[in-house]
């Protein structure tokens, strides 16, 4: 169910997200809804089950919600939903009072009262705050090629980084020319995240993976 | 008047015969793209060419302005070795493919498919035959205006993002996708695209008007028997029966019916498909265009491509449907492809 952010906790947790990565200007400007996380679904319809299968094929894509499909008891009683951002006004009226499928750009999750930001909120941030005053690190070309293969970060491919790099923190993967290839988790701080030969960032999205899983034969439309 | 569509087995003839047996396809497709397809023996031909020789094959690519200029795209993706023609237009770019017989002009050898560049994976741009993104074009969508627009068969989406892209990321665009397990891919494009004016509806398009919303432009790009696309999937030469024709024509008469009544007064339709049979395309324009009572509805001229054909067999179209287009892989150099655009009054 795609509802309004209506809530002060929701409300909360998303300023002091975009406030973390250096946007919080940019919160107000855009048009928000959320979408409650179905943890478990008893009744599904056959159609429904398609999608959810097809859904799982995309799993670690983060790019997409695999856990759509509400059923129509549910989800005041989670607290766990997705974010997205619509166009204007009369989209988010809209998917509100019809319910589609999908609307606007997913950005991220919020779990256990954790926003879990996604390659499309980290262009966001890119856009909005190029100043890499949130963490970041900075791959060598060879290192940005293994990410797109769904491949974690070793140290030694690491030629920039944030400076207070805190471990298990999130962080967002950029190639040589500053463009998002990728969102990470630091297993160490600061400058141990560039020990050589070990893996020091876990790769928890890419933009490749989903790509070098499934040739799309049917982008030739 | 109704078309009732006629069983094409009048059309055979030696010559015919010959042909399906030479580049191995169905009697009866042969014997009715004799018909209607211009020079149709260099059709066939071209299509096995493409076998042989990869080189006169085509391929395009569509910027995704959303994300980057064309003009920066095209160097970057000229810098890594691609050859890139401009085409009729703008941000679309024809990929030249390079033989040995051409390889003064690889710069570099090892080059990477085109789906697999980091350009591709960032969403700079789609893979996009030129016919498809015509088809968009047509709709007459400029960025300023905020207006609501139908994308009635959606998936995967390459015309919901370019229709996306013309709006500049503004008004609204619905997306109806009936088949679950297409959905994903949908979803998965328009993000890749950054794209955020889009809902999507998993719902057949004949039941749109359950919406209750009138729209600006629609877009519908009919499911149909993919004749067209032959020279990307040889398969098509003997797995289609006319009967397959027959059952895609009553569904997009269908779908286009439902369509016209969720279209706006002085609101732009455009027609598409990829295949090359009549039945699927003028005869479908024709027969909405006679029969639907409550408005006036214009074929407007399309403005690339070969006029759209008036008379096939025994049939006669309205002598507007020469203002639809065709389009063939032989002489266009695009996909087998069929546009009309309609306007309601
Ligand atoms: C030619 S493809 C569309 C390609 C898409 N427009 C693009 O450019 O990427 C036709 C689509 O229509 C869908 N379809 C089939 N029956 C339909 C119906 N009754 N209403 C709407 N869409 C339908 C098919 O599942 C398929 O995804």
């Amino acid at each position: 169910m795609f509802k309004v952010v209506s809530t002060k906790e929701e409300e909360t947790i998303l300023k002091r997200a975009f406030n973390n990565w250096g946007i919080f200007e940019i919160y107000e400007k855009l048009e928000i809804i959320l979408r409650s996380i179905n943890k478990k679904s008893s009744s599904s319809s056959s159609s429904e089950n398609e999608y959810r299968k097809s859904m799982q094929s995309l799993k670690n894509d983060n790019f997409v919600s695999i856990e759509k499909i509400p059923s129509n008891d549910d989800r005041e009683k989670t607290r766990d939903f997705e974010v997205y951002i619509c166009s204007n006004k009369q989209q988010s009226e809209l998917a509100i009072k019809l319910q589609p499928m999908n609307s606007g750009l997913i950005i991220g999750k919020v779990k256990n009262k954790k926003f879990l930001p996604n390659i499309n909120f980290a262009e966001l941030i890119l856009r909005n705050n190029p100043k890499l005053n949130y963490p970041y690190v900075i791959l060598e070309n060879k290192g940005a090629n293994l990410v797109l293969y769904g491949r974690d970060i070793m140290g030694n491919s690491i030629i920039g980084f944030f400076r207070e790099i805190k471990e298990n923190q999130i962080l967002i993967i950029l190639n040589q020319t500053k463009e998002v290839i990728g969102i990470g988790r630091s297993k160490y701080n600061n400058n141990l995240i560039t020990q050589k030969d070990k893996i020091t960032i876990d790769n928890i999205q890419d933009i490749g993976t989903y790509y070098l899983k499934k040739e799309n034969n049917y982008m030739l439309v | 008047m109704k078309h009732e569509i006629e069983y094409p087995n009048f059309f055979l003839n030696e010559y015919s015969k010959n042909l399906a047996e030479k580049y191995g396809y169905k009697d009866w497709m042969i014997s009715r793209f004799l018909k209607f397809i211009p020079n149709t023996e260099i059709l066939l031909e071209y299509i096995e060419n493409i076998n042989i020789n990869k080189s006169s094959d085509f391929e395009y690519i569509r910027t995704n302005n959303l994300k980057i200029d064309s003009e920066i795209l095209k160097q970057r993706l000229v810098e890594k070795g691609y050859i890139l023609e401009d085409t009729l237009l703008n941000g679309v770019f024809r990929i030249k493919k390079t033989t040995s017989a051409d390889s003064t002009q690889i710069k570099k050898t090892n080059l990477s498919s085109i789906g697999s560049t980091l350009e591709y994976l960032k969403g700079y741009y789609y893979i996009q035959d030129l016919s498809s993104c015509l088809a968009v074009d047509e709709l007459e969508i400029n960025e300023n205006d905020c207006i609501t627009v139908l994308d009635m068969a959606a998936s995967p989406g390459g015309k919901t993002t370019f229709i996306a892209q013309k709006m500049n990321n503004k008004g609204n665009i619905i997306a109806c996708e009936p088949n679950p397990k297409r959905i994903p891919s949908l979803i998965f494009n328009l993000s890749r695209c950054n794209v955020k004016n889009t809902s999507i509806f998993n719902i057949s398009g004949e039941d749109v008007e359950k919406l209750s919303i009138k729209f600006d432009r629609i877009l519908l790009d009919a499911p149909c028997s993919c004749e067209g696309i032959l020279t990307k999937d040889k398969t098509r030469k003997k797995s289609r029966s006319f009967k397959d024709i027959e059952i895609c024509s009553i569904k997009q008469k269908k779908l286009i019916h439902s369509a016209v009544q969720v279209l706006k007064a002085n609101g732009i339709m455009v027609y598409c498909t990829c295949s090359f049979a009549p039945e699927e395309n003028e005869m479908v324009i024709d027969e909405l265009v006679r029969n639907n009572k409550e408005s006036d509805i214009e074929i407007e001229p399309v403005k690339y491509g070969i006029n759209g054909l008036t008379e096939f067999a025994n049939y006669q179209f309205m002598k507007e449907l020469k203002n639809t287009k065709r389009l063939y892989p032989h002489i266009h150099n695009t996909n087998g492809f069929f546009i009309a655009k309609l306007r309601k009054k």
